[in-house]
């Protein structure tokens, strides 16, 4: 059960380290975009590498977990830290169940994220990552939805 | 109308008699605990594979562990 939160924890961490590094990532096609608009010959964008940082450090703590647990971890090196519990019937059954679940829980989710893409001209100049964020809930929603509905293996 | 209908076993008393615990009847039949605890509550149904190596482990019939329980009509 330990090792269920750890994984949902580092998945929902992963999530938002990537939201987050995808903040200068946004600044510079922002600079880009005004480039284009104004016609200009140059343009200058700061980069604070520190936007980087989560995501490097879950990089290294993911890393470390991968390589000590090697044993333990049956799943694929690409889908860590995400678990695929199949160790018998019933877990494969409750695993099946969870991403159906998921799988639907994205169905009425996604149409919720177009909706919410809509109030995007509000935010253009006050919250420019405002898309990311929005995109990112699709993700956050479906691991929540699926580590939910797998716990019961553990129960 | 309905029936409503339960399978009920005997796994929790047989393994009792056996004096095994639920993980060493789980690795007996290549499930986890939690599946033989589950299955002893009555919250899982097990496959006919994996009944029938319950069975197997017990040396008895499939009559003589698992049970459908026939419930109340339902209209």
């Amino acid at each position: 059960m330990k090792h269920l939160w750890f994984s949902l924890m580092m998945s929902i961490c992963t999530i938002i380290a990537f939201g987050l590094a995808m903040i200068p990532l946004i600044q510079l096609t922002n600079g880009l975009a005004d480039l284009i608009r104004n016609d200009a010959s140059g343009f200058s964008v700061e980069i604070k590498v520190v936007w980087f940082l989560p995501v490097v450090l879950l990089a290294i703590i993911e890393a470390i977990d991968c390589l000590w647990n090697k044993r333990k971890n049956k799943s694929s090196f690409w889908i860590y830290p995400l678990v695929n519990p199949s160790d018998d019937e019933r877990e494969r059954a409750i695993t099946a169940k969870a991403s159906h679940d998921a799988f639907f829980t994205i169905w009425a989710v996604a149409p919720i994220c177009a909706g919410l893409m809509c109030f995007y001209p509000l935010f253009t100049d006050v919250f420019s990552i405002y898309p990311m964020v929005v995109v990112l809930i699709i993700p956050f929603v479906q691991v929540t939805v699926y580590y939910l509905k797998i716990r019961r293996i553990y129960m | 109308m309905l029936n409503a209908m339960h399978l009920v076993n005997r796994v929790k008393e047989l393994r009792a008699r056996y004096n095994w615990t639920q993980s060493e009847l789980g690795e007996r039949v290549g499930v986890t605990r939690q599946t033989i605890a589950s299955i002893e509550k009555g919250d899982y149904v097990p496959s006919l594979l994996l009944g029938l190596q319950l069975c197997d482990v017990f040396r008895l019939r499939m009559e003589d562990v698992f049970e459908l329980e026939k419930g109340a009509d339902k209209e």
